[in-house]
Parts: C-alpha cells; sequence; structure tokens
C-alpha cells in the first residue's frame, strides 16, 4: 500500500517535470517575444477583442443566493486602458478575479484571446495566468523572504526561465519603475510606494497581454499613488497592454481609455 | 526549480519553527538509534555467551537412556571432520556428595580435562586451584563454589561420592570454579575413568560435545556427524531454538514500538508543515495569481518536508550516535534471570540500524508532507489572496 503510493507519487513527480520541460519551450516564446507579437498583431486584431464576457454571472450560495455579478456582457480591446468603476459591493472585485482567472463564473462564457478559458484545467488556467495575465493588488502582496529582484524574477522563473534570463528581465524592469538602487531590499525594507512598484514590476515581468489591477493605488497616498497611475498609463502606451484598474477614484478612472460602472453585479455605464 | 528555491527560503527564515520540527524528527531517531544499539547488543551478547558456554555440538545416544559405545574411536573420527576444533566425550551421572553431616546432589561430570577445557573453557572459570591437575588425580574433583559452600568443603578435603548401587568413592577437592550462574550449586568435574568407575559402566559415555570454528555452520556439521554415526547431533541452534524465536518474537514488538515513534515525529512534522500552510496562505494565493500550478504548490511544500526531514535525521544521526556512545561507557547491569542468563546490558553501534532509522524517517516525512501539500494546493486563490 505504501510502496504503491510512493511509486505513484514518484510517477506523477516524473509526469511534472516532463510536462514542464514541455511547458518551457512555450513560457520563453510567450515570455520574451509577447511584446513583438503584440505589435505585429495591432493591425489584424484590432476587431477582435482580448477578452470577452458573455452573459458571464457569478452567483455566491452562502445561505442565500447572492449574485455578486448578473448576466455580464463586454468586450475590452487590445491595448485599452480600462477603469472599472462602484459602490462596494458592486461586484468589481469579482469581475476582476473572473477576468484574471482566479475564480470561476457559475455560467455564462469568457473568452481571453479568443480562448475560452472557463473550460479549462487547473493546469492550463496556470498556464494562462503566468504568460497573459499580470496582477497588481492594492497591498503590494510581495512575497516577503525574497529581495525586491527575486520578486520580480518569480513569475520568470515559474514560466521556466533560468535564474539568468530571468534576472536580466527583472534588473530592467525595475529600473524603469526607478528600483535600481534598491533591488537587493527585502519588502519590509522598502516604503509603501516602493514595494506597490516593485508590484508593477513583478505584474510586467512575463510581458502579459494584459495587466489587472484591483485599487493598485488605493493603499497609497496621493503623491504615490499619482506616480503609479501615471506609471501604469505610461507602460500601457508603451507596451500596448491592456489594462484593467478597479479603482474608487473618480479622477483615476477619468483619464482612462473606456470606464466601466457597476451597479448591484450590472454594468450601467460604459 | 523555483519551487525548491521557495521551499528553502521559507524553511530557513523561520529558524525557530524549523527547529522545533527538526527536533521532533531527531529525537525520534535518536531514540530509535539507541534502542536498536540495545537490541543489537543484547541479541550479540546472547549469542555471544550462548556460542561460548555451550558446546556448538552435543551427540547424544541414539536412544534416550542408552549410552554412547566406542567413543573414543567414534571423537577421533569426528575430531578429523572439517570445521571441527575439539572433541570431548562425557559422564554424565546424578550423585550425592558427603561430608561430615552435610549432603548435597552432584551432577557428576567425567571428563578429559583437556578436551573439555578446549570444548568448553572450563579452566577459564576455575577460582582455585587448578583444572588440568584433574589429568593426573586419579579421584580428584573440581566443584562449583557454591556447592562447595552448602558442603563446607575447601580445597584439599575430601568428600564422599554415593549412588545407589556404588561403591561410596571419597574424591579430593582439587579446585573450585565460579561461572555466576547455576551450574555453581551442582557441578563437579571429574576424570572421566573415575566416574565411569563409580558408576560401573566401563566404556560409555553420555554425550560427547564439540567445538567448531564457525559457531554458524554448526547446523551442517551436526547433520553430517547424525549421517555418518548414527547418533544423535543436537547444535546449539538446536538446542537454544526456543530463545532464537524469542528474540524473533521480540523483533516484532520492537517493530511496532519503532513505528509509534515514526508515527509521533510524522505527526509533528505534518503539525508544523500545517502550521506553515496558514501562515503563508496569502503567499500561496500570490503564486497562484503568478501561475504557480497546483503541482508546484504542493511540490514546495513537499520539499519543505523533506528539507525539514533531512536536517531532523542528520541531527538525530548524531544525537543517537553520541548517546549510544556515551551509553556504552556505563555498565548496565540486569537481572541474569531475566535476560536469559545475561548479567549486562552492552550497546552495539550497528552502521546499518542508523541508515534504516534515517530512511524510514524520510519516507515518514513525506508521507507527513502529502496532506499539508495537498491542502495549500487546493486553497482557493481569491480566498488566500485577501486572507490576513
Amino acid at each position: 500500500m505504501l510502496i504503491l503510493f510512493i511509486i505513484k507519487f514518484i510517477h506523477l513527480k516524473f509526469e511534472g517535470l516532463h510536462s514542464l520541460t514541455g511547458k518551457q519551450k512555450q513560457y520563453t516564446l510567450n515570455c520574451s517575444n509577447l511584446n513583438n507579437s503584440n505589435k505585429g498583431r495591432k493591425g489584424m486584431t484590432e476587431e477582435s477583442p482580448i477578452i470577452e464576457l458573455k452573459d458571464l454571472t457569478k452567483i455566491y450560495k452562502d445561505g442565500t443566493e447572492f449574485y455578486a455579478l448578473n448576466n455580464v456582457n463586454l468586450r475590452i480591446k487590445r491595448g485599452e486602458f480600462v477603469a472599472i468603476v462602484g459602490p462596494s459591493g458592486s461586484g468589481k472585485s469579482t469581475l476582476m478575479h473572473l477576468i484574471g482567472l482566479l475564480d470561476t463564473p457559475s455560467s455564462g462564457t469568457l473568452l481571453i484571446d479568443r480562448n475560452n478559458v472557463t473550460k479549462m484545467s487547473d493546469k492550463e488556467r496556470s498556464e494562462m495566468r503566468n504568460r497573459m495575465l499580470g496582477f497588481i493588488f492594492q497591498y503590494h502582496h510581495l512575497l516577503p523572504d525574497f529581495t525586491a529582484l527575486e520578486n520580480v524574477m518569480m513569475p520568470l522563473l515559474i514560466a521556466g526561465k533560468t535564474g539568468k534570463g530571468a534576472r536580466k528581465i527583472a534588473e530592467k524592469l525595475l529600473k524603469e519603475v526607478g528600483l535600481e538602487d534598491r533591488m537587493d531590499h527585502k519588502p519590509n525594507e522598502l516604503s509603501g510606494g516602493q514595494n506597490q512598484r516593485v508590484a508593477v514590476a513583478r505584474a510586467l515581468s512575463c510581458s502579459p497581454a494584459i495587466v489587472l489591477g484591483d485599487e493598485p493605488t488605493g493603499n497609497l497616498d496621493t503623491k504615490s499613488g499619482d506616480m503609479i497611475y501615471e506609471l501604469l498609463r505610461q507602460l500601457n502606451k508603451e507596451y500596448d497592454q491592456t489594462f484593467i484598474v478597479v479603482t474608487h477614484n473618480e479622477d483615476l478612472a477619468s483619464k482612462a481609455d473606456k470606464i466601466i460602472r457597476l451597479v448591484d453585479g450590472k454594468i450601467t455605464d460604459q | 526549480m523555483y519551487e525548491l528555491k521557495i521551499a528553502i527560503r521559507q524553511v530557513f527564515s523561520r529558524r525557530r519553527q524549523t527547529f522545533l520540527a527538526v527536533l521532533a524528527v531527531s529525537l525520534a531517531i535518536a531514540v530509535i538509534t539507541v534502542m536498536m544499539a540495545m537490541l543489537s547488543g543484547f541479541q550479540t551478547e546472547l549469542v555471544q555467551s550462548t556460542i561460548e558456554n555451550n558446546p556448538h555440538i552435543v551427540i547424544y545416544p541414539e536412544h534416550e537412556g542408552d549410552f554412547i559405545h566406542l567413543y573414543t574411536y567414534i571423537s577421533t573420527k569426528i575430531a578429523e571432520k572439517q570445521g571441527v576444533v575439539a572433541v570431548s566425550p562425557k559422564y554424565l551421572g546424578q550423585a550425592a556428595l558427603k561430608y561430615r553431616d552435610k549432603a548435597e546432589g552432584v551432577s557428576l561430570q567425567g571428563v578429559e580435562p583437556e578436551a573439555e577445557d578446549l570444548v568448553l573453557r572450563v579452566n577459564k572459570d576455575v577460582v582455585n586451584g587448578d583444572f588440568f591437575a584433574l589429568a593426573h588425580t586419579r579421584y580428584g574433583i573440581v566443584l562449583g563454589d557454591k556447592l562447595a559452600e552448602n558442603l563446607g568443603v575447601q580445597p584439599g578435603d575430601h568428600v564422599d561420592a554415593v549412588f545407589p548401587g556404588s561403591k561410596t568413592t571419597s574424591f579430593k577437592v582439587i579446585g573450585l570454579t565460579h561461572t555466576g550462574t547455576s551450574a555453581d550449586e551442582i557441578t563437579g568435574y571429574a576424570r572421566l575413568d573415575s566416574v565411569q568407575h563409580f558408576f560401573n559402566k566401563p566404556g560409555v559415555v553420555s554425550t560427547i560435545g564439540i567445538r567448531v570454528a564457525d559457531p554458524y555452520l554448526a547446523d551442517n556439521i551436526s547433520s553430517s556427524i547424525e549421517r555418518e554415526t548414527g547418533l544423535d547431533a543436537v547444535s546449539w541452534k538446536e538446542a537454544n531454538s526456543e530463545i532464537l524465536s524469542l528474540l524473533d518474537t521480540q523483533m516484532i514488538f520492537v517493530n511496532v514500538f519503532y513505528a509509534m515513534i515514526y508515527g509521533i515525529a510524522g505527526f509533528g512534522i505534518a503539525n508544523t508543515l500545517i502550521t506553515i500552510v496558514a501562515q503563508r496562505t496569502r503567499e500561496i494565493g500570490i503564486l497562484k495569481a503568478m501561475g504557480a500550478s497546483q503541482r508546484s504548490i504542493m511540490a514546495i511544500f513537499i520539499f519543505q518536508s523533506v528539507i525539514l526531514g533531512t536536517i531532523g535525521l542528520l541531527l538525530g544521526t548524531v544525537l543517537g550516535y553520541i548517546s549510544t556512545v556515551m551509553l556504552q561507557h556505563y555498565t548496565i547491569q540486569v537481572p541474569p534471570e531475566m535476560y536469559l542468563g545475561l548479567q549486562t546490558l552492552p550497546l552495539e553501534l550497528e552502521p546499518l540500524n542508523f541508515v534504516y532509522a534515517s530512511f524510514f524517517a524520510l519516507i515518514i516525512n513525506i508521507i507527513s508532507g502529502i496532506y499539508p501539500a495537498r491542502k495549500a494546493a487546493k486553497l482557493d486563490p481569491v480566498k488566500a489572496i485577501e486572507s490576513a
């Protein structure tokens, strides 16, 4: 019994390694060439949206049924900077989690880059999160045991990049967010604004097609917040990535290409 | 392998937690290796003392109550066999010894002193007088020291041997033996021809004792003797089969005990990992958001369990080694009647025991890591990230 279990485990491990090496090629392709392919495809993909929601519904069953999202239909174009606004409990975060593949819808379909992601396995969803999506949370959520540089390298390492290659990309990104002197500091040695900039660099490290920000400036003072926002806007223009940002700040939202207003799980205005 | 990198970093960032988890494994290994050293020591000592204090093979007459005839010829033939070191024919008889107003039963052993000493190392137990002096003392006797004490005789005194139908014969006490066992109360050695004469059985013996070069080949030699002579030859293994099977039975209980200790250590590791998973919930969520698959999350925690286990195992091995060596410096006295005649409990350092203990500890570690690792892998990323 025990031996069988161990054999099964080793087999699983082996399978895992095997598929990882298989993945690697795909990843390096996506991780290093996505910027180019994005630009190359710009003309032809203007028609097809990078994100498409069809009747997307999310129901939480916690004693009573609660419609966090109710038949939401939405199309977001490649390279758009979208702000999602709405009162607390309107479904903003749920929408972010669904688009970010961190949660699954109760019904409806979600297409990312024309792939139906609602039917994907955990492995496929993980891969997609890694190469297509970058997250910036309200709190920086950096790994506390790792330096700024290592945190930015992490998505690249998950993608199967070598340490050397990952380091080069991470150093370049940290330079872009103005933290070249702080690379070897751990999160507890950096200020809130600095940590959030590291988080931005981390979200961008795999050159994702879509960057998701859940109140990325919500926990910062106005000055740092504006700075992060400007940084995002600048990166959006520079790399033609799609940005979707949840915010309470109407001022910031007004600078976006598109504003989506959510009330009670429904889009009221876009 | 970023999973390993994360595992190493997480294990070493919380030193105290790591230390406590490691301690559970190391103590388990230390206890088990010391136990193993005691058991190995006990078994080795038991076998050693059995081999040392008994003839490796004893030849008995074909039929119970009968005697071995032509023993000189048979002894010579056996002595020529390969692997046989010494052969000692012996006449055994029960009689009474009388000295003044005291009388004690005696197991009178008629032996050829030189041969008997080669088989059973009798002379080293002689505390007073000389065993080999029997060879040139027609009616000399070497008594167990307890027997002599009970009779109140000293070397140089004469005791009377009494047996129904035999002529009462006077033997001169020329030595005392001390083995530390109950044999000291009943044993008396005399010359083979004197004893044969006393019991009126000239030309026969009761048994022939044999010492062989390699005690573990005693079985082969004894069966070949049986084939060739038609007599009943019993090796020390056969004679002590009950004790040897008792040792096997004991091993079952000991293994159950080991399993329980490992179980406790395993729960210790599992508990630590569950705590680590709980503390790292948000980080697990973040890793998932970055694209770490369930399998990778699982690998991170299995690695942590293996790292903790390996450190614990190394520490435990060192701890077990030091404890064993320290205990070896003490003489552990035990009551011989409870320990099959052993007076001390020695510890034996057996390198293979450390390998076994470590191997099983590592297996237990991996198994203990599976549940917490699965728990981590199955975490809902949204809830994990939002957790405080």
